[in-house]
Parts: C-alpha cells; structure tokens; sequence
C-alpha cells in the first residue's frame, strides 16, 4: 500500500469524529439559518435582529464589561502573587484564588442568587451592619449580578494563565528594574505586562467564548428581558420550536466571537513580523 | 585604607543556612575589587547583600560614612549588572537605557543626551532602536552595562557579567569594561569563578570560600603570597606534596622523605610550625630533568618521581609525575616518556608551604 494512503488511513477515525459530531452540525446550524421555508433568504435574521436586537446589544456590552473586569482583577491577583512582598499573604492568595474553577457555573448562579436577591445575604449584612437600612436595599439580581457572576467565575481562570506566565519571568528583569527604583505598580505596568500580553489575551479570548456559550447564569441571575443571546436562544426552541431564529442568533454570536478571534490574530502576525 | 564601601562583620542567612558568615571588607573610592570564589562559596550573595537584594541577619553596609544597611536597592546609588544581563524585551535599547532615567523624571532632552553619550561611550550608537533580541551577546553585555552607567551610581556591581559570553569575546570585553571603570573613575565591585579574570581586571582579589573571606590582597598577592592551603589550590598552585619541617627563625628545613630530598629554605616571614606540612606548587613554576642526568642542586626543593602520562596542551609538554600515592603535574619544554625516572626541581619562593595544624 502506497505510504500516504496508510497516513491518511491512520487520520481516518480522528477525522471522521471531527467531521461527523463538530463540522456537519455546525454547517447544518449555519446553513439552517438561512433557510426560511425551505428557500434561501435572511428572514430568520430579520426577525432575530428585530425580536433579540437588544439581548444582542445586553450581551456584547455584559461580556465586555466583565471582560475588562476579569483583565484588571486577574492583573491584580498575579502581580501580587508574582511581586507581593509579604510570603503569608502571598500563599494565602495563592492557595485562595483558585476556587470558582471547580465550582460550575449552575452553582455559581445558584449562591449569587442567594447573595445578590433584595431579601439576600448581601442586604442583611449590610443592614445588620449599620450601613443601610431595609428600604435602601436593592436587588442586583439584574445586568450586574451577571458581571459579578461572569468575574467572580472567569478571574481565577485567567489569573492561572496569568500567573504562570508570569513566574516564567526572569527574576532578575524585575530585580533590575527595581534596582534603577521602579515601584511595584511601574514595575507590573511597564516591565511586566507587556511580556505577558499575550498569555493575558488568549485567556481573555477564552473566557469571552466561555461567557458566550454559558445558558445557567443569565437564566438565574437575571429573569427579565433584554437577556443574553444564548437564553433567548434556548426560548426560541424550548417554547416556540423555532430553530431558524435560534440558528441565527447562533450565527450572530459565532460571529462575535470570530470577530474577537479575528482582531487577537491579526495582532500577534503584526506583533510577529 | 579609608574605606568608601564599607561591609562590617555582615551575616545573610536563607533559613536556617548561614551563607555569609561575618564578612569584613572595605573598598577605596575608584577601586575595582573582584570577588573570586567557586560555585556556593557565597560571591553572588554578597554582591546581592550589597545592592540590597538580600537582607544583612547581622552587620552593616555603609557608603562615604552613610548607613545602608536597610536601604532599598534603588536608594544606595548603586547598580547591579545582572548575569543574565536582564534587559527588557520589549524595550529598545534607547528604551533600556534611558528607563533609569525616566524614573527618575529626567527633563527629556537631558535623558535623550545622556543616551547618546552612553551609547558613544560603548560603541552601541548605531543600536538604538534595536530590540535586546537583535543584538549580539556582546552587544547585549553592553546594554547592560549602559543601563547600569545612565543614572551615573556611585558605586558599579557587576554580577559575573562575562559568563555568558564566548571565550574569544571574553578576553577583549575584560579590557573594554576595566578601562571604562578606570576612565569614569567608578568604584566597582565584580564577582567571578574565573581567576584569570579577576586577575587582569581587579586592583584588589577578595576570594571567598564557605561564607567567609579566604584572603584579600592584590593579584599578585594572593598569587604569590597565599596564605592557606585553599587559596594557594584557587590560585593555580594544585599540586601537593607531604613534607616534614623543622622551622627556625628564618630558614625552614625540610626533613628527607620517601620522594623529597632534604631542603633547607628561607622562611621569608612566614608563620609555620614545625612537624608535618603540605606544600603546593604550581606545575608551570617547576624545573623537570631526568633522574640519570647530573644533579645541580639550584637550591630548592628536589622530588624524585615516575612520568604516569605526557600530553600535549601548546607550548609546553604537560606531564603526570607519580610522586608514591600521589601525582602531580608538571610542565616542560621537553618531552619525558612515560616511565621515565624525573626529578623535580621546585625553587623555594614558589613553594607555597602550611602547616598541617593550620589547614
């Protein structure tokens, strides 16, 4: 038997799996959004656009927002795990800041819940505390609880990537800068991070295809429209059957996160050159 | 000598292991001192102790008079050039350069200007914008040390700055940097494991071993004059030998053995007691001649042994003599078969004798 077809018989079964389960179904969903009654046409997308217009909008501006928010917190917990000073609360952070991985998203949207609710365990102690009192409350069972849900779930993830890039470091690049008198915080600015940039990027990136694909959290914490695109999705089908909708609104958001895939690669080819 | 630098009996510890273990030295303004010493004897700590990198558990470190001991590194008007030259990738060697600078709020015309200088001064000028990862090694070494220079300390560390770099660079990168010190008049303080180059770049040899100062002294004192048995063995001097002295006020005389013939030499100040001694030479200081040639006693010690392997490294014939259990090595002119019967003709001065008691 010639040599490349004995290769391509060994790749076969990976292939296939990659064909069967990820490609025809994705093709499928693509092509199932622009079939509207059995003819080729935008209609799903029309109505998609005119019906979740603003989940869309909610969604972009909830997954930037907690993007950001992850940078910055993941930023913080690694620069101090990489330049902090005190070796107690270093390990302590260290030993700490690792938990929401392991707790699922269900159960992050679960506890929030509890925490964030009017009558919840945030009010009660701020009541009890002296800080507010009970007609002052509100409820951040809303956009925001979903930002905090998103950070409180994603940081410890990104700070993982984060952290270990940094600790790769060469010491002594800190040392030295510390040497000629940069402070901690110049030091993370502008020694620091921009060597680790684009560990920071890929873990951002990550985290906003986790944000986007993540049904638990928006259907917990937030109860009321607009909503994230993927409950609108599930809506589509689950009450109405409706799979052109869905299919588009799936469209819409591979299309976002293309997007943020597209603009992290055309920065590291010009980074490259 | 009126000390600039000045470490007083300073103690660093990592955990519970003393790694500097009362350490006494004072450097002269414009002094260039090495600090020698092989893997783990404690150089590089103390270097690091210096900057301000690791903590004194005891003692102090003052400059001109001033207490540092609990400075930060950046407040003691010193600059450490790392081993691994430590530039920042994603600067440019302007970048690298000036970030001291810019630290420090230097007015940006006199920051740009010092640059320019600083790369004239070390020959980087057309470098500029050049990344750490388009340079050579050499070149790297130089940024380093540009960087270090920009905020114009008092006093230059240099952390084994060589050892990255190739054999032939090393040599002439030696001159480059002891002349730009002597030039600039900057007080300089050098850790290294190569003898040679402490040697050509000191004023001063500080060699280090276990924690703690083995001797100081300029390099042809501590080559010449090595006061223990380690420094001597440092020093280029491996070959030993057991003798037996009887020592007077100013002659010391070494009994007849099973390899030595009996020796009277001049003690020349040297502290020794008499009984069992080791003696160290080095194998370039000694004269080799056949054992069946006529004998003429020049006056220094004689050892009589059996050729156990010749080679040829340049220039010399280097060969391995079997003196009883123990070999030595020498180096001749000419050539001895193995085998061969020789005696070894040590002069006096370059015997570098300790009492046994004291080693």
């Amino acid at each position: 038997m010639p040599q490349h077809l004995l290769g391509l018989m060994l790749v076969t079964p990976a292939l296939a799996i990659v064909v069967l389960l990820f490609l025809v179904p994705l093709a499928s969903s693509i092509s199932g959004a622009f079939e509207v009654a059995g003819t080729v046409g935008l209609g799903n997308f029309a109505k998609a656009f005119e019906l979740y217009g603003n989940d869309m909008a909610f969604t972009v501006v909830i997954v930037l927002s907690s993007t950001v928010l992850i940078g910055l917190g993941s930023i913080a917990i690694s620069g101090y795990l990489t330049l902090g000073s005190n070796p107690r609360a270093v390990a302590i952070l260290r030993w700490l800041y690792r938990w929401p991985l392991f707790v699922p998203f269900i159960v992050v949207g679960q506890v929030l819940r509890t925490f964030l609710a009017k009558n919840g365990l945030m009010n009660s102690m701020l009541i009890e505390s002296g800080l507010l009192t009970a007609s002052q409350t509100m409820s951040f069972l809303d956009w925001r609880g979903i930002i905090i849900a998103f950070t409180w779930k994603q940081t410890p993830f990104v700070t993982l990537l984060l952290a270990g890039a940094m600790a790769s470091l060469d010491r002594s690049m800190i040392e030295s800068a510390r040497n000629l008198g940069a402070s901690r915080p110049r030091i993370l600015v502008e020694i620091i991070l921009p060597q680790v940039m684009p560990t920071l990027m890929v873990g951002l990136i990550l985290g906003v295809v986790t944000m986007m694909s993540v049904l638990s959290v928006p259907m917990m914490i937030n109860a009321q429209t607009p909503t994230m695109i993927t409950a609108s999705m599930a809506f589509r089908i689950n009450a109405y059957g409706d799979y052109g909708v869905a299919n588009a609104l799936g469209f819409v958001s591979l299309a976002m996160t293309s997007t943020v895939a597209w603009v992290y690669l055309r920065q590291t080819m010009r980074d490259q050159r | 000598m009126s000390g600039y630098l000045e470490i007083v009996s300073a103690r660093v510890r990592y955990g519970d292991v003393e790694v500097l273990r009362s350490i006494d030295l004072s450097v002269a303004k414009g002094e260039f001192v090495a600090l020698l010493g092989s893997s783990g004897c404690g150089k590089t700590t103390l270097l690091r102790a210096i900057a301000g990198f690791n903590p004194l558990a005891a003692g102090a470190i003052r400059v001109d008079g001033r207490d540092m001991t609990r400075l930060p590194p950046d407040k003691r008007g010193m600059a450490l050039v790392f081993q691994s030259y430590a530039l920042w990738p994603h600067m440019n060697v302007d970048q690298n350069i000036g970030y001291g600078l810019k630290l420090r709020r230097t007015p940006r015309d006199l920051a740009t200007a010092r640059v320019t200088e600083i790369k004239a001064l070390l020959g980087l000028e057309d470098f500029g914008s050049r990344k750490p990862g388009e340079l050579s090694g050499g070149q790297r070494q130089r940024v380093a040390l540009g960087r270090a220079l920009a905020i114009n300390p008092d006093i230059l560390l240099l952390d084994e700055p060589l050892s990255n770099l190739d054999a032939r660079i090393r040599l002439t990168v030696r001159h480059e940097i002891s002349a730009l010190q002597r030039r600039l008049g900057i007080t300089a303080v050098h850790v290294t494991h190569d003898r040679e180059e402490a040697m050509v770049m000191a004023d001063r040899i500080v060699i280090l071993n276990g924690g703690e100062i083995a001797q100081v002294g300029t390099p042809t004192e501590v080559y010449n004059r090595p006061n223990s048995s380690f420094v001597a063995a440092f020093m280029g001097a491996e070959n030993l030998v057991d003798l037996d002295l009887a020592v007077t006020a100013d002659t010391i005389e070494v009994a007849e053995g099973p390899q030595n013939r009996r020796a009277v030499l001049p003690r020349g100040g040297r502290s020794l007691e008499s009984g069992r001694a080791i003696a160290r030479f080095r194998s370039d200081s000694i004269r080799l001649s056949a054992a069946e040639e006529p004998d003429d006693d020049d006056g220094g010690l004689v050892l009589r042994g059996t050729v156990g392997q010749v080679g040829y490294p340049g220039g010399v014939w280097r060969h391995v003599v079997h003196l009883g259990d123990r070999s030595v090595m020498v180096d001749a002119e000419r050539r001895f078969e193995n085998g061969a019967e020789v005696r070894l003709h040590v002069p006096g001065d370059r015997l570098y004798v300790f009492s046994e008691a004291r080693n």
